[in-house]
């Protein structure tokens, strides 16, 4: 099968598995996930949690399920397509890179410093031969098991290529790891999985994204990301979005933490048609702590919905959520923040913050905070959300030193954003996203 | 004759349909600094952002001429090209934007040019040292956080970068204690120069212990009421506002 036929059915499921030989327990996962897809409803603007998000215009039966990359194996950097070429920063140190070319993993650089202290960053098709325990333990378990929602349930049937991290107890990786995915066949789906398990004590910063050339017709890209932080371990996670403007982007990230455990998350949306991204965080051991930060920035007519979840089981948990928005000509941006806070979970500090500004009229931001809190002790749970446009008060400032209203209007927006992007560890990738912002903006050089 | 650096001709402003300029006249040289005192609400901050091309105010009536150009219809992004400045009273701030990298862009925009990296940190930190400014505060993201003082010499800072024409300082000394006020007054001298006119607009006669004005001028009531030296400085202070009220009046 080098190419299925199109559309999704359980005979595409069933030659997939065969495809990749893969092992009965595999195959069954699969099937069970298929058939869970297939007794969820399609969402409609019906539903709760897709009810500004219309996804009536995405032809599944249009798209093919899997296509092999057209070079299945590269050996060097060089080797890849021009357009993921330039994106990959060929001069840093790194310590892993994989790159997954449509639905295939094409190229994977081993991380020498890090395999000699046991950390495992292999493709996840490669490690269900290799590593078939913790696999079958960890992948769409507990995190996300098709259950949890209609295109999770069809990412777990359709899934190929994938990115297994596994870093053992006490280990810190002390270079990112980084993960590309790179959709460049229009007309295809690719159903990319990230399974990262952190054993008690570890440490990990990873990169994760996903980009495609201009591409004429629609394509989906429905990955799932699944992330075990084991007592005390840290992780930086920096998800990176610049799909192109045809691409429906309909994803899942979900991370798990144990006691004591911290995450800093960072999630960045400029690209796609429409993007429906959950992105969730499980506080299940006492002391654990998740930042969760975002930065959008949708123009033309772009949507973008990111549904986020802060769910406090444990006692002395705390998280912190900021998402950064900007919209401008007709995109629009929605936010539904979920905070959870359970009976038994006694001293959460929770907030979040969703800040949207507007640049055009025709632009609309939606910012939704419900929260839902059972516990009686707890030690602060906020919720604040703001839509404004550009401050006149800031623009005179700028102005009055000379800079064209245009001008000034960027250097806010830069701002804006900064201080989230300064923050990433690899200054390619800042470079690139401030770029991305410009060319948004409309200001940048070719 | 050459034309004078700026003159003021019979300025009426209004906000929101209320008028609170009714006709300013003055005129400013190269060389010359001018103190404009008055008492809150006076309209001392409206001539400042109407003179700088704020959208709020409405000019009913009346010019205001940069080197012999009306300027009152131009944005405020072109006055500052040709020449004119403001120091704010209430500098706003503007998140995630490095005061370093500002001002370059500011630089850029108003002299056309972009300086090099090197002449442009040789320029800020030899800047930074007239007005008694630790370098790492240009790493700092414009007016974030900054306490008064320091948004106050932050605005000196951008003067003295800029070396506009026509400077108009809207309380630069408000807010200071003695010692950065000391500095940012040092700093005005320093600057004022042959090639600058400037109009500094204060509420207190205490910058003027350190900074010598050439012509003192007190706004009333959307007019300038009285002009004369730092005698008139001095007057005021002893018998406050309330003497210019009295005399308004009658
Ligand atoms: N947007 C506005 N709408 C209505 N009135 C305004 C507005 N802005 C200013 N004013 C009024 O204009 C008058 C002059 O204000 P202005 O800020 O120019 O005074 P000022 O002399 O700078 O005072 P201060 O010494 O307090 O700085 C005041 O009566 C003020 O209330
Ligand atoms: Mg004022």
């Amino acid at each position: 099968m080098k190419q299925a036929a199109k559309g999704f059915s359980r005979q595409v499921v069933e030659e997939l598995s065969s495809l990749h030989s893969e092992p009965p327990w595999l195959r069954q996962r699969r099937l069970e996930a298929w058939r869970v897809y297939e007794a969820t409803p399609m969402p409609t603007l019906q539903d709760e949690d897709w009810r500004r998000t219309d996804i009536s215009a995405l032809a599944l039966d249009e798209l093919l399920p899997f296509a092999e990359a057209p070079s299945p194996h590269a050996d060097s950097i060089a080797e890849l397509p021009q357009g993921l070429c330039a994106l990959l920063d060929k001069s840093r140190p790194e310590s892993g890179l994989l790159i997954q070319h449509d639905s295939q993993v094409v190229h994977a650089s081993p991380a020498e410093e890090a395999a000699k202290q046991g950390v495992i960053f292999a493709s996840l098709e490669e490690a269900v031969g290799e590593q078939p325990e913790l696999v079958k333990r960890y992948f769409m378990t507990r995190c996300l098991p098709p259950e949890h929602s209609k295109f999770v349930a069809l990412h777990g049937a359709m899934w190929s290529g994938g990115t297994f991290v596994y870093v053992p107890k006490g280990v810190e990786v002390e270079l990112p790891l980084r993960a590309c995915q790179w959709l460049a066949r229009p007309g295809l789906a690719v159903f990319p999985h990230t399974l990262i398990v952190l054993e008690a004590g570890s440490k990990l910063t990873f990169i994760a994204e996903q980009c495609s050339p201009e591409m004429d017709g629609q394509a989906l890209s429905c990955g799932a990301t699944e992330v075990y932080l084991g007592e005390g371990a840290q992780l930086r996670h920096i998800s990176v979005q610049q799909l192109g403007r045809q691409v429906y982007n309909l994803g899942a990230q979900r991370h798990l933490l144990e006691g004591d455990s911290s995450l800093d998350s960072l999630i960045i949306g400029l690209g796609g048609e429409l993007t429906k991204f959950f992105v969730e965080s499980v506080l299940e051991g006492p002391g654990a702590n998740a930042q969760m930060r975002g930065v959008v920035f949708g123009g033309d007519d772009q949507h973008f919905d990111h549904q986020t979840l802060q769910e406090h089981i444990a006692a002395d948990c705390s998280s912190d959520l900021l998402f950064k928005v900007v919209v401008k000509d007709q995109a629009m941006s929605v936010h539904l923040g979920n905070v959870r806070v359970h009976g038994d979970a006694r001293g959460t500090d929770a907030g979040q913050t969703v800040r949207n500004l507007i640049l055009s009229e025709g632009a609309k931001a939606h910012p939704i905070l419900p929260l839902e809190i059972e516990a009686s002790d707890i030690r602060r749970c906020s919720h604040a959300a703001t839509v404004g446009q550009v401050d006149e008060a800031q623009l005179f400032y700028l102005m009055s030193r000379g800079l064209s209203r245009r001008d000034a209007q960027k250097l806010i927006v830069d701002g804006f954003f900064e201080p989230v992007l300064e923050a990433i560890p690899l200054p390619a990738i800042q470079h690139r996203l401030r770029r991305a912002v410009d060319e948004k903006l409309g200001l940048a050089m070719p | 004759m050459p034309k004078p650096l700026f003159v003021i001709e019979d300025l009426h402003v209004s906000v929101e349909g209320k008028e609170i300029l009714k006709g300013v006249n003055l005129t400013v040289e190269r060389g010359e600094v001018h103190a404009l005192m008055g008492p809150n609400g006076s309209g001392k901050s409206t001539l400042a952002h109407t003179l700088m091309g704020h959208p709020r105010f409405q000019i009913t009536q009346g010019r205001v001429l940069l080197k012999g150009k009306d300027v009152l219809s131009l944005p405020p992004d072109e006055r500052a090209r040709q020449g004119m400045f403001l120091a704010f009273q209430y500098p706003v701030e503007i998140p995630g934007v490095k005061v370093r990298h500002f001002l370059r862009m500011a630089l850029k925009a108003s002299k056309g040019e972009e300086p090099s990296v090197t002449e442009f940190r040789k320029q800020l930190f030899e800047k930074m040292a007239l007005l008694e400014m630790n370098r790492s505060f240009s790493e700092r993201y414009v007016n974030e956080g900054f306490s008064g003082g320091e948004k106050k010499r932050n605005e000196i800072l951008q003067l003295a970068m800029l070396e506009p024409e026509m400077a108009v300082l809207d309380e630069a000394d408000s807010g200071l204690d003695i010692d950065a006020l000391r500095s940012v007054a040092n700093g005005i001298n320093k600057l004022a120069g042959p090639h600058m006119g400037m109009l500094l607009i204060t509420h207190y006669q205490r910058i003027l212990n350190y900074v010598d004005p050439h012509f003192v001028h007190v706004l009333f009531d959307g007019r300038i009421v009285r002009s004369g030296g730092m005698e008139l400085a001095q007057e005021l202070e002893a018998k406050g506002y309330e003497w210019i009220a009295g005399e308004a009046v009658a």
